[in-house]
């Protein structure tokens, strides 16, 4: 289906007045994810008056991940924010990004994205999936929640710890030394409030907004994934725009990172405030880091392989 | 299994070509074993974290997937058995030639509705998607053969409908006493 | 193309005869092509409907309540309620009740009780000169408690839609359903009042020794499923399960499941869930439909800049909804409503689990009210009674129940207290 005679070159899309660009992500309305991201470019775009307006659907409207990716793939969506992990079930490689300590932090994640070395990644996508990779934004580092502290790799011995069931998400439990065990995220809190599981991992933001801070006594701030979300375009729709509106978008969308990140710190640092002023969860901030991410990295180094292997590899080169 | 097992009554007493009892029992199987997948996942989900193996992620998944495959594949088994959840405010029309005229136009309108979804199908099966499910990796172009082979005899279901007299039992139509109603 | 366009057609077809699942594909699908939309799309959109955890439950309550009804199950707890209950006048009015609270436990849906039930407690009652009339009327409206009460097929299709906790929604819906049956009770009373003839008959005490100890495995599934839930064992939607392999367990220690019946079951359960699955997944595709209109923001603007008291705008949502209900099967009214409706109860601060168990009510009172109504049809059928009948004995029923649905929607603290106290 994208062998259409749409494709017939520039000159085809140029011009064309009230293009209407649907612009998809999972989040809640007042998510940064919205707020400061899909809602701020779609105000770019309008004040740039390219001829063209961004119209948002946050919060699943237009469906779950698989399926507004599929969505974008086909050109039936134009844009999406999507987790790397959730990615990787389409190209594989890509899926590395959520590694475990990948990264080291969110400039070494952009930085490596703005670098030449990450073009393999980004062409190898694109040629995948027909879909261009417009930016990357920053979700916040995943962090350990159990009803004990996590200092140490050990510590984790014996409890049983969700995580959520892609192979990334799978090999990153193996690879801290977790023992993975599916529940579905809608199940979560209850599986933590009832100890049907002892732990799990996620951002600051959604342990919060999905109040797993209430059934958790300790967070422990491991930073073990520095969460990225990918900005794709669908490729029917990149070849639609008009050289100008391709580069009012990109703008857009990149300008737009800066803020996206100052929000999610923000929020991250609120919640914390909130959370040492009522005291509802302990913060653990003197998790031995440095033991996690060299077990980790030693691990990936062993058990990744082709180009995800390269992937991972360059990303530390990066630094 | 000779005979088409029975569901609890609601099922047209005029007799099926052997083509048509053979498809009902394929898709009743499927049907059942689809159903047996999703509680044998589930009741597994639940017990394996209560013993030393190793955590299976892939269960939730599968029996999603399971959900999936039971949605479609029952279609076409249901339309014979005029045993979808239906408003039949119609069947008490007193003159038979209105409720054989709607009876027609329904499943008209039926069999092409599958007939579209057969053809969405058709285009994800062998559309060739890159994506696969999360976990287990399946193919997003697999996930979708059951369903295309469901809507294919959904629409045949519907198109043999339409040539016969009507719903069986009229009278009792209204009462709708299918299983199906009475379980939902 | 408009959203208007669409739900006309899906109204069209309904009347048409055309299976709901169908009808409501038809105008989108159509939609979908006017828009040109890629191939592959709309059964996209539709499959992933479907393809969530949550939901899975819904398959495997309907087994448990498919078991429970052909092992006999329901006859052990009818034969208990007569010992509690039959002692008193009219008492066989309050086992009717009792049974629906008792099998409510086991079953997640309105149909089910009526079906199986009915046929019991109607020739009882009646046999016992208890007017038809009012035997039906009474069967129909406790068959309310069953999708009510927890486990709950429109509870978990509800929490799905709405992604709210499945357990805050069981548990909320208890209070609820104990206060519809507690409602019926109280019309039983005063009917009872002037029908001297229907004394009680009080249990001989062997009678009533085997029939407690008889009712002894089926009262265990409730409380596996509320202490297997509660204690960390499983969660809502593995508890499922774990309560059909209990039933199953039952119906082979009982000695009332052949092969040749579990295959029935199996049978019966895969087309009952494949039936209401279908619907589910057109009711997705029509979602995506209103969501992409920008449906939800219309009417939630309107209802904004018409009333801001969250009492008058549930109120007015009791009032459409019981509307809704009365023509359309309640899991494609929710689908659809839900994803309109709960923003904007959300923006007039209404909680989403409150507003959950208000929503489920309102579609059940319209299976007890024509021109659909399905439990009139059901019940009709299984004891042979034309369908205006039934509703004739249902409609005094009808004030009782919507007492209970405006007490609960001026309330929110009887419905939400329940779940809060749990910590859910
Ligand atoms: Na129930
Ligand atoms: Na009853």
């Amino acid at each position: 289906n994208d062998t259409g005679n749409e494709s017939g070159g520039d000159s085809g899309g140029s011009g064309e007045a009230g293009l209407t660009l649907s612009f998809a992500n999972s989040y809640t309305e007042d998510h940064p994810h919205t707020r400061c991201g899909i809602d701020l470019v779609a105000e770019k775009v309008a004040d740039a008056d390219a001829g063209m307006t961004v119209e948002t659907f946050p919060n699943s409207q237009l469906g779950g991940n698989t399926e507004t990716f599929a969505s974008v793939m086909s050109g039936d969506i134009d844009m999406d924010v999507q987790g790397s992990a959730a990615l990787g079930s389409t190209y594989e490689p890509i899926g590395v990004f959520d590694a475990a300590y990948a990264f080291d932090d969110a400039d070494h994640l952009f930085g490596f994205f703005d670098s030449d070395a990450s073009d393999p990644l980004k062409d190898g996508f694109e040629e995948a999936t027909d879909t261009k990779i417009l930016d990357v934004w920053y979700f916040g580092d995943r962090h350990f929640t159990a009803n004990q502290p996590i200092r140490e790799p050990a510590d984790l011995d014996g409890l049983r710890m969700r995580f959520p069931d892609s192979p990334i998400y799978l090999s990153n439990a193996e690879a801290l030394g977790a023992d993975a065990t599916a529940v579905a995220f809608e199940e979560v809190y209850l599986a933590l409030q009832q100890g049907t599981v002892d732990g799990q991992e996620n951002p600051i933001p959604t342990i919060h907004s999905d109040n797993f801070d209430e059934v958790q006594s300790h967070i422990s701030l491991s930073s073990h994934q520095i969460g990225s979300q990918m900005i794709v375009v669908s490729g029917q729709t990149w070849d639609k725009l008009s050289t100008e509106q391709q580069e009012v978008l990109q703008r857009a969308v990149s300008e737009t990172r800066a803020e996206n990140r100052a929000c999610i710190e923000e929020a991250e640092a609120e919640i914390l405030d909130e959370w040492a002023a009522e005291g509802t969860i302990e913060v653990v901030d003197d998790v031995d880091v440095e033991a996690f991410r060299t077990q980790a990295r030693a691990y990936f180094r062993e058990n990744l392989d082709g180009r995800s292997l390269e992937f991972y590899e360059s990303f530390q080169q990066a630094q | 299994m000779t005979d088409t097992p029975e569901t609890s009554g609601g099922g047209p007493p005029r007799p099926r070509p052997a083509v048509v009892r053979w498809l009902e029992t394929a898709e009743l199987t499927a049907g059942a074993a689809l159903l047996t997948v999703i509680f044998a996942l589930m009741l597994t989900q639940a017990l394996q974290r209560h013993l030393p193996v190793a955590g299976w992620v892939w269960t939730g998944e599968l029996a999603r997937l399971g959900l999936v495959w039971l949605t479609f594949s029952l279609a076409g088994y249901l339309l014979g058995r005029d045993a979808h959840i239906t408003l039949k405010l119609i069947d008490f029309a007193p003159q038979a030639w209105i409720r054989r005229t709607v009876w027609i136009v329904a499943n008209l309108v039926v069999a092409a509705v599958c007939l579209a979804f057969t053809a969405e199908a058709v285009e994800l099966v062998f559309g060739g998607s890159p994506q696969s499910t999360p976990a287990l990796g399946i193919p997003m172009t697999w996930v979708y053969v059951i369903p295309m082979v469901g809507l294919a005899l959904a629409v045949l279901r519907a198109a043999t409908n339409a040539l016969l007299p009507g719903p069986a039992n009229p009278e009792t139509r209204p009462a709708g006493t299918d299983a199906q109603e009475a379980h939902r | 193309m408009s959203a208007a366009l669409v739900v006309l057609g899906i109204l069209l077809l309904l009347a048409l005869r055309v299976p709901i699942a169908f009808a409501i594909l038809g105008p989108c699908i159509t939609y979908m092509a006017v828009t040109d939309q890629s191939t592959g799309l709309s059964l996209r959109t539709a499959a992933q409907e479907v393809d969530s955890f949550p939901l899975l439950a819904v398959p495997l309550f309907i087994l448990v309540g498919v078991t429970a009804n052909r092992t006999g199950i329901a006859d052990r707890i009818f034969a208990f309620a007569q010992v509690m209950f039959g002692r008193v006048r009219a008492g066989l009015g309050y086992v009717n009740i009792g049974v629906s609270v008792g099998f409510s436990w086991m079953s997640g849906a309105a149909l089910a009780d009526v079906a199986g039930l009915g046929k019991m407690t109607v020739p009882a009652m009646t046999s016992r000169g208890y007017s038809r009339r009012f035997s039906l009327g009474l069967s129909a409206a406790s068959s309310l408690i069953g999708p009510v009460m927890p486990p709950s097929i429109p509870a978990i299709v509800y929490a799905s839609v709405a992604a709210v906790s499945t357990a805050a929604l069981f548990a909320a819906a208890v209070v609820p359903a104990l206060l519809i049956a507690g409602g019926l009770a109280l019309a039983v009373y005063l009917w009872g009042r002037r029908q001297p003839h229907l004394a009680g008959r009080r249990a001989e005490p062997g009678e009533a020794r085997s029939a407690t100890l008889r009712v002894l495995g089926p009262l265990g599934a409730p409380i596996l499923l509320l202490g297997g839930i509660l204690s960390g064992l499983f969660t809502p939607t593995e508890a499922a399960a774990v309560g059909a392999a209990y039933v199953l367990v039952l119906g082979f220690c009982y000695r009332e499941l052949t092969p040749r019946g579990l295959w029935r079951i199996v049978v019966e359960t895969a087309t009952t869930a494949a039936a209401i699955a279908i619907i589910l997944a057109a009711s997705g595709l029509l979602g995506w439909i209103l969501a992409r209109e920008q449906v939800p923001q219309d009417i939630a603007s309107f209802l904004l800049g018409f009333t801001d008291s969250p009492v008058v705008f549930l109120l007015l949502v009791n009032l459409a909804l019981i509307l809704i209900g009365t023509i359309l099967e309640p899991i494609a009214a929710l689908v659809i409503t839900v994803p309109v409706l709960l923003p904007i109860a959300v923006q007039f601060g209404v909680d989403p689990v409150h507003f959950g168990v208000i929503t489920i009510i309102n579609l059940m009172i319209g299976l007890l009210t024509p021109p659909i109504g399905g439990v009139l049809f059901v019940l009709g059928s299984a004891t042979k009674t034309p369908m205006h009948e039934v509703f004739r004995g249902t409609a005094p029923f009808l004030v009782p129940l919507l007492a209970v649905l405006a007490l609960l929607t001026v309330a929110p603290d009887l419905v939400l207290f329940l779940p809060t106290y749990l910590g859910l």
